[in-house]
């Protein structure tokens, strides 16, 4: 399988702070890859990075054989951790908003996305919990027929039913020829359906592990993977 | 083009443009109903007011909805270039800013001079009037560049100096823009009018404010792009 993201050398500073020093991963296509790591080590900034919303970075990031830019942005859809919709805005507003400006978006999908997640297109955004706030931004971003899905916190703050309806989407909805990374605290939600697993400290890629390999060679879940790599 | 037009379009900014249209108004109201007689002096007070009242609504409202589009994730997560954001930003601006200030020409002309009989004469010519519209222009894009530069100032100046910075860099950068503007004109004044077969130096002028647009226009790109992440916390 193609490499479908390539970092190499990675190096970006945020104002005086130095946030990632030759940094080096790569993902293949058809996976889905959780980035794990503490508080502060630098998952948002990754999944920034690779959405094309910072630029000032030096080194290599491909997406699809791409440098991250305007062209990536076509075919990477991010799920921010906390999303931006106005909250006068009617749920079928921003489905036009996506569908006029993506070319990937499918409409059709969008609209079973919401039925999927008992979410109704006349809703005003301000009128849902955040359960059904998060459920309805997962459906846009997987509306899109995008090549890299990146998913920032998906499951935070959202209540176990709504986790499942989303964990539950990502499965039906994700397609084998494109990839999608997740970042979560949700550890035991996620390990069924991921492939592989990215730890992240202190800006450093720790451990690129694949399920496979961690539960038949180690013999261990993520959350006792998770203790061995960040309890010292 | 225009579907980008419908993401610029905001209620609020329209109303405030409205009240500002709307005070203008009530201030010629005022003139007109006014116990003393009118002078040309008072109509000419009005009128400046209401003017100089728009260009600072302008520029406070129209700095910040570029400003915060650009902090917009949803919006810089488009397949679309900074180059081509900001250029339709600028030029629903533009054509804004233009409607607004035709409005309240108007309304001040009509009501500080044409109902109450007193003649308006402004000493400007073509020339003149577009000269001044560059400058404005200019002047725009440098306030623009000057918002970009504060906002990334803060990952690197510490909150508590950041206002001095603020000051420093606005002063800094009026400075260069006066002393680029007189380089720039004495320089093509000098050489290039007389190479190029220009007679009047409005032209020379026009030249350099161009110049210097493209200038601040590519600044700003760069400083967005690199500097200027979008929904950062």
């Amino acid at each position: 399988m193609n490499d479908l993201v390539k970092v190499e050398q990675l190096s970006y500073r945020k104002g005086m702070k130095q946030i990632f020093n030759a940094l080096d991963f790569s993902i293949q296509s058809g996976k889905i890859i959780a980035l794990i790591g503490e508080n502060g080590s630098g998952k948002t900034t990754i999944m920034r990075l690779l959405a094309g919303l910072a630029l000032n970075w030096k080194g290599q990031i491909l997406i699809d054989g791409c440098v991250v830019g305007t062209k990536t942005k076509s075919f990477v859809a991010y799920l921010e951790d906390k999303n931006n919709y106005q909250p006068n805005q009617r749920l079928e507003e921003i489905i036009s908003f996506y569908d006029r400006f993506y070319t990937d978006f499918d409409k059709r999908r969008a609209y079973e996305l919401l039925r999927f997640m008992n979410l109704s297109e006349s809703e005003k955004i301000g009128n849902l919990s955040k359960g059904n706030a998060e459920k309805f931004a997962l459906s846009m971003t997987l509306a899109r027929r995008a090549k890299l899905y990146l998913l920032d916190e998906p499951l935070s703050g959202v209540d176990l039913l709504s986790r499942e309806k989303i964990i539950q989407s990502l499965l039906q909805w994700f397609e084998e020829d494109s990839s999608i990374i997740i970042t979560t605290h949700q550890l035991r939600e996620i390990e069924n359906i991921i492939d592989e697993v990215l730890f992240l400290r202190d800006g450093k890629i720790i451990l690129h592990e694949s399920l496979e390999t961690m539960k038949e060679v180690k013999h261990k879940d993520l959350e006792a993977l998770y203790r061995e790599v960040y309890e010292i | 083009m225009t579907h980008l037009f419908r993401l610029f379009y905001s209620k609020t900014l329209f109303l405030a443009y409205g009240v500002s249209l709307f005070i203008s108004f009530l201030m010629g109201l005022a003139n007109v109903y006014s116990g003393r007689q009118q002078s040309v002096d008072l109509s000419f007070a009005l009128f400046l007011f209401s003017i100089i009242l728009y260009f600072i609504l302008f520029f406070v409202l129209e700095s910040n909805r570029i400003y915060q589009f650009f902090r917009t994730s949803d919006f810089r997560l488009l397949p679309i270039s900074t180059r081509k954001l900001y250029r339709c930003n600028l030029l629903f601006s533009g054509i804004v800013g233009i409607v607004f200030f035709i409005g309240t020409f108007l309304v001040s002309v009509i009501m500080n001079y044409t109902i109450i009989n007193i003649p308006f004469q402004i000493g400007i010519t073509w020339s003149g009037i577009i000269v001044a519209a560059i400058d404005i222009f200019v002047l725009f894009l440098i306030v623009q560049f000057l918002v970009y530069l504060s906002s990334t100032a803060k990952y690197f100046v510490q909150k508590r100096y950041r206002w001095i910075l603020e000051i420093v860099l606005f002063i800094v950068f009026w400075i260069l823009f006066e002393w680029l503007l007189s380089f720039g004109f004495d320089l093509l004044e000098g050489n290039m009018l007389h190479y190029f077969g220009l007679k009047d130096n409005v032209y020379s002028k026009v030249i350099v404010q161009l110049i210097s647009a493209c200038i601040y226009f590519n600044l700003s790109i760069w400083v967005i792009d690199r500097y200027m992440e979008a929904g950062d916390r």
